[in-house]
């Protein structure tokens, strides 16, 4: 008996040696459900995560953001619909989002009164959270302030060939949004064609790649003017960059964003508490000081408004396609006309 | 027979070899694991606690200060002041009382507004902060109290962690707040000599946001995974990190430091450890395959020689011996069995001789099984009553019987050819008379071989066989014995024209084998069985008996034996 006891302790030992992996790591207690809250999210980092980190600070709920492109996140929702990992998608045009609703779970905000914008959804599909509107910017040192440009229509005069950064509206929606802007102050005067060949014939075969760039092709000197957002723009000036604003007499796009809780989300009320969030007092206002975004409660706009145009949002999303490829095949002919 | 020995031998030597050898490298990089990741969570412990010191103690030196800066008159005075000598005043008070702590941090003073109205930093006062949000407003809702937060992206100092306290007046007006905030450069000269410069660390906000991380931690994106894997509910070690995760919380500041210890046992480094042990099994494997093709060879060769000559000594080569030179076991084994071989040999050739004997003593006894002198007698007796009743056919016939008799009878096994020639001619003769001279008889024989001895009876006996069996059923025959010898053998040939044999019969008789029983009974065929068996003893394998089918029809029987002068 000794020695069989012996040989068994002998196995165990060996046993435990062999098995004996994996130590002994920080124990945590696993953060509750209750305090969760996913986030999708196409807004720049410097928007959401103050806004989120805030919230996190004032609900104690944790919130776990993935950032991407707001086509990119909505076709993901879309295809997660059965078991959706997010719960709220924040960012994303109206226009856009309209074309999603069908995923959202509709809510309305305790200040949805205030929010009289005529973007905002009827059955509160989502809720609106900032307004930027596209605006011409210039370089002050080549485009004196007189002669700034001051309609849609004067972009589509000869002086300005070859001195205009515009970002591709194929990758830049806000560039999109400015070609049908673009189209819809002139419709009256002029055939949507003649208008698309006239501006891509200014552009002189020259496109950016994001509106980012577009700021750095006027704050370098490169292009004269810009066609940008407006927030884009105040964040430049202040960090300083000596570029001013234009707002096109003719009226402007004023095309707001918004946030939305994704149909059948696990964390639900978390989602309710952050939408309320995002439209409160103080997150609207930090958004105007330092986001450079216009808030979109009536009660909280603290510049003057800007000249909105009528813009035809379901026009502008039923005809993307047809517009880009008119746009582009006049691009590509003027490329090749030179 | 020798490569399943030889696979026995590598079995037994990868068993012995190869098997303790895999489990004595696991057991040991076990052992060596636990024992590094041993060592490595004492190191991150102590780590941990150099760090929670360190942070607690600039902590609380930070709290007494701005508890002391915000009593300040010349601070209070100087926030809503625009003179320039009441602020110079508040500047000089801000740093008299921080400067051991200018290099590890920035100070700022804020008025009620959030406006910044001074800075310790080198680019002087820059922005303002929101007072209705982040860390002014956990400051204006805890008075008297020093608060820590996570720096919000808006803030341009490029601090990363700030500390405040609001500032109240006599009448509790809030006029202001005093900020310190920790860059990552400060992060880096505070902390940098606490953690060891392998692994890196990271401090997180009370909701585990990145506040600050170490160069590697940053490069491993430490504070994320960390945050998405206890998001997620995982554990917040995985197999695949390059390091190993340990995490204290600074419960008085609400904020928590993790080390990531760079992990010695990664992925790659067990998979180096593996394939060194694998190349050492290899290299132990290669090692038994030689030598136990060695040893197998020093085993079977001996065994396999043995073999070899047992296979000769069994076939009857009893002169192979093995010859072993060694002097172990098997060297022992092969000189007995060559000692039994040659004792076997000597007892053999014994065995051979008192056998011949024995057949001599057999022959005599068959060839006198009747009193052959009373036979004689009578025939005489019955050549001279047919003399004297003139019936001379009868005397001739008794003469050659009585010659045939004489010789037959006679002790000698060995006769002259001659003689033998002599006692075939009386028999023909008395043959021709039962037959009435139907058959030629003829000899060829060269003079110089008829005094040769052969064993008697034998051409008689093949004759006999010729004529009874050869010429059976005939009119007319032939019987001609030819014989001639050649390089010492004697040929004797006789061949008839008669009836022939069967194929099978001759080719019996040609492989030497001895009819059956039943078929002597039935064929008599006797005769040339008995030649060849005696023929065989007397000359051993030289001798025998050859049938041969004769072109032109009939049977030749060849007979061959050494020749032997005297018997």
């Amino acid at each position: 008996m000794g020695v069989r006891q012996r040989i068994i302790s002998i196995l165990l030992g060996t046993c435990l040696l062999l098995c004996g992996c994996g130590a002994a790591k920080p124990a945590v207690e696993p953060l509750p459900e209750e305090n969760k809250l996913v986030i999708y999210t196409s807004h720049k980092a410097e928007i959401y995560e103050p806004i989120i980190q805030e919230f996190e600070e004032r609900t104690g709920i944790w919130v776990e953001v993935y950032d991407g492109g707001s086509s990119e996140l909505l076709q993901r929702i879309a295809k997660e619909s059965a078991d959706p990992n997010a719960d709220v998608i924040f960012g994303g045009g109206a226009d856009t989002l309209h074309a999603y609703s069908d995923y959202f779970a509709p809510y309305e905000v305790k200040v949805r009164n205030q929010i009289t914008s005529d973007y905002a959804p009827e059955d509160n599909g989502f809720t609106l959270f900032s307004e930027f509107p596209i605006v011409f910017v210039y370089n002050k040192k080549l485009v004196f302030s007189a002669g700034t440009p001051q309609t849609w229509s004067e972009l589509l005069e000869g002086k300005w060939k070859g001195k205009i950064a515009y970002a591709n509206p194929a990758n830049s929606g806000s560039a999109y949004t400015a070609l049908c802007t673009l189209l819809t102050v002139t419709r009256d005067r002029m055939e949507q064609q003649e208008v698309i060949e006239k501006f891509t014939s200014n552009l002189n075969g020259k496109l950016c790649d994001s509106s980012a760039e577009v700021l750095e092709e006027v704050i370098s000197g490169s292009s004269a003017v810009g066609i940008a957002t407006e927030d884009e723009a105040k964040k430049y000036i202040e960090q300083g960059a000596d570029i001013g604003i234009a707002y096109p007499e003719d009226g402007t796009a004023v095309v707001p964003d918004g946030t939305a809780i994704v149909k059948g989300a696990k964390h639900e009320e978390n989602a309710k508490l952050f939408l309320e969030f995002s439209v409160c007092d103080d997150a609207q206002q930090l958004l105007q000081e330092y986001g450079y975004r216009r808030s979109v409660r009536d009660d909280l706009k603290s510049e003057a408004s800007v000249e909105a145009i009528d813009y035809d949002m379901e026009w502008a999303q039923n005809n993307r396609e047809d517009t880009l490829s008119r746009f582009h095949y006049a691009f590509v002919g003027e490329e090749g006309a030179q | 027979m020798k490569l399943s020995f030889r696979k026995e031998l590598l079995l037994c030597f990868v068993v012995v070899t190869i098997i303790p050898l895999m489990i004595t490298s696991v057991c040991l990089m076990n052992l060596f694991q636990k024992r590094v990741d041993h060592a490595v969570e004492e190191n991150a412990t102590q780590q941990l606690y150099g760090i929670e010191e360190t942070m607690t103690t600039v902590f609380s030196d930070m709290e007494t200060l701005l508890e002391e800066l915000s009593k300040r008159s010349a601070i209070a005075v100087g926030i809503a002041t625009n003179d320039s000598w009441e602020r110079n005043q508040a500047y000089t008070t801000l740093y008299e009382k921080t400067a051991d702590y200018r290099e590890k941090a920035i100070f700022e003073i804020y008025d009620a507004e959030g406006t910044c109205r001074y800075s310790t930093g080198a680019t002087g006062t820059i922005g303002n902060l929101p007072t209705y949000w982040g860390i002014l407003k956990e400051a204006k809702t805890h008075p008297d109290e020093m608060v820590v937060g996570r720096a919000s992206r808006y803030v341009k100092s490029g601090a990363k962690l700030h500390l405040a306290r609001g500032i109240w007046d006599e009448e509790d007006n809030l006029i202001g707040y005093l900020l310190v905030g920790f860059n990552d450069a400060q992060f880096e000269e505070l902390l940098g000599k606490t953690y060891n410069a392998s692994g890196g660390i990271t401090i997180l906000d009370h909701t585990w946001n990145e506040v600050y991380s170490s160069p590697y931690a940053q490069k491993e994106e430490l504070a994320k995974k960390l945050r998405s894997r206890y998001f997620a509910g995982e554990s917040l070690s995985r197999k695949e990190d390059s390091f190993l995760t340990y995490m204290e919380p600074l419960e008085a500041y609400g904020l928590y430091v993790a080390i990531g210890e760079r992990d010695i046992f990664t992925a790659g480094f067990s998979r180096i450890l593996i394939q060194v042990l694998i190349g050492v099994a290899v290299a132990a494997f290669v090692v038994c395959l030689a030598v136990s093709g060695v040893m197998s060879n020093f085993l079977t060769k001996p065994i396999h020689e043995l073999t070899t000559v047992m296979q000769k000594v069994r076939q009857g080569q009893m002169d192979a011996r093995v010859n072993s030179m060694r002097e172990d076991e098997f060297g022992l084994l092969s000189d007995t069995f060559d000692e039994m071989t040659a004792d076997l040999k000597e007892y053999m050739e014994i065995q051979v001789r008192q056998q011949k004997e024995l057949n001599d003593v057999t022959i005599a006894a068959m060839q006198a099984q009747l009193n052959p002198h009373f036979l004689y007698n009578t025939l005489d007796t019955m050549k001279w009553v047919a003399k004297s009743k003139d019936v001379p056919q009868l005397a001739n016939m008794a003469s050659d019987l009585a010659n045939i008799l004489r010789t037959s009878i006679s002790g000698a096994q060995f006769i002259r050819l001659a003689e033998e020639l002599q006692l075939v001619k009386s028999y023909m003769k008395i043959q021709q008379i039962r037959f009435e001279n139907s058959f030629a008889y003829d000899v060829e024989v060269p003079m110089e071989l008829e005094y040769y001895k052969i064993p008697k009876l034998i051409i008689q006996s093949v004759v006999e066989n010729a004529l009874i069996h050869g010429l059976k059923g005939r009119d007319h025959g032939q019987i001609f014995v030819n014989i001639y010898d050649e390089e010492e053998i004697l040929y004797i040939e006789v061949s008839d024209d008669g009836n022939g044999m069967s194929r099978e019969e001759m080719e019996r008789i040609n492989r030497g084998e001895c009819a059956r029983e039943q078929e002597v009974g039935r064929r008599r065929h006797i005769g040339l069985d008995s030649i060849a068996k005696i023929l065989r003893l007397h000359y051993g394998a030289d001798a025998g008996v050859r049938v041969e089918a004769v072109v032109s029809g009939g049977t030749k029987v060849v007979l061959y034996f050494p020749l032997k002068r005297e018997g």
